[in-house]
């Protein structure tokens, strides 16, 4: 648990050769100077150790798709609103990676995470219509309703994969 | 030749009908059936009475359509309301949190952040402990982790902090302006 590591990406930050000025969060005691490129390769490597692993690891992503956020791992199904472009079958690579996590670490993007080193893989599996809602409209004293059962048109995506390549050091 | 009003023949003579009982009306059937639809599992007058049942399911369609017109607004409220408890319980400040998030250009939202912090507690909480260092490193007032069980931090807040990215403009419905007032009139020149 305490050996578990936040890491944020950002070029400006991988380009960075100056010393951060770092503190520890627990104490108020001045700011010092350390070698955080060090510490950054050092997370970055164990990142990669941790996603290059063949055992059972399994990760989760937060995507952006059709203007929402959706928090995807694998084998999930999310219900996209609409009849997208897309048709029953269709794979498709969710691009718009916002963060990827794992058991011990999480990366966050800045604010998306590159898309060649993070993929997010997804099966069109149903086009359909959702559940009739209720559009009512009673005017009082006018003996008058309207009454309309709305349906909109839905995409269903199944999340294949979410794999992660060595990250950048 | 109009005979019925002068032979007072007010019915179809041998017809299935008492010659002079009301005529019954078409089959209530279906409609009784799409009442009972919704108001089969209510209870006493609601159920075996068609003026209670009729009440019923007019209360029952307006609560239907509330719920569909509020859902949307209902999970935003309900996902900031699960970010501030579960911030709170990492003694931290919804505001703060936000603030140094869109500074730092981390642009998950209320619902995602919710999400994190129901299911995955660990990262949603190495999260705070970023955002709780940079709020402290700008000079707002956090309470600090136990030391204990606090992450090691590795930022520094003028290399990470930016200025915020500009917020999606939302088109709401209706006029943009105020209509009531007039414009006012051309001046000759202005023609």
């Amino acid at each position: 648990m305490l050996s578990r590591r936040l890491l944020i990406v950002s070029q400006s930050l991988l380009r960075r050769s100056s010393p951060l000025v770092t503190s520890s969060v627990s104490t108020s005691s001045e700011a010092q100077v350390i070698d955080t490129d060090r510490i950054q390769k050092e997370v970055f490597k164990s990142i990669s150790e941790e996603v290059a692993e063949n055992q059972r690891q399994r990760l989760f992503a937060v995507v952006y798709v059709n203007g929402r956020q959706w928090k995807v791992s694998d084998g999930d199904l999310i219900n996209l609103e609409g009849n997208l472009p897309l048709n029953v079958g269709d794979e498709i690579k969710l691009e718009k990676v916002l963060m990827v996590g794992g058991a011990n670490f999480s990366l966050f993007g800045r604010p998306l995470l590159d898309s060649n080193t993070v993929s997010v893989d997804a099966v069109v599996v149903e086009k359909k219509t959702t559940n009739p809602e209720l559009k009512y409209v009673h005017l009082n004293h006018h003996q008058t309703k309207f009454l309309n059962w709305k349906s909109d048109e839905a995409t269903v995506l199944r999340i294949k994969s979410v794999t992660a390549k060595a990250v950048q050091q | 030749m109009h005979l019925s009003t002068t032979l007072s023949l007010r019915r179809i003579l041998n017809s299935g009908f008492h010659p002079f009982q009301v005529i019954p009306k078409p089959d209530v059937w279906m409609k009784r059936e799409r009442l009972n639809r919704f108001t089969a599992w209510q209870y006493a007058s609601e159920r075996s009475t068609v003026k209670g049942a009729y009440r019923k399911e007019d209360k029952i369609f307006t609560y239907l359509s509330m719920q569909r017109e509020d859902e949307k607004k209902l999970e935003k409220f309900h996902a900031e309301e699960r970010v501030r408890t579960a911030l709170a319980e990492h003694d931290m400040e919804y505001s703060k949190f936000k603030t140094v998030l869109s500074q730092s250009h981390i642009l998950l939202d209320n619902i995602c952040l919710s999400q994190l912090a129901i299911y995955e507690p660990r990262s949603f909480r190495s999260l705070v402990a970023f955002a709780k260092e940079l709020a402290r490193q700008e000079g707002m007032n956090v309470i600090p982790d136990d030391s204990e069980f606090s992450y090691d931090v590795h930022v520094d807040n003028k290399s990470v902090l930016r200025k915020p990215l500009p917020r999606a403009v939302e088109y709401t419905r209706g006029a943009t302006e105020n209509h009531t007032n007039k414009p006012r009139k051309l001046r000759e020149e202005e023609y």
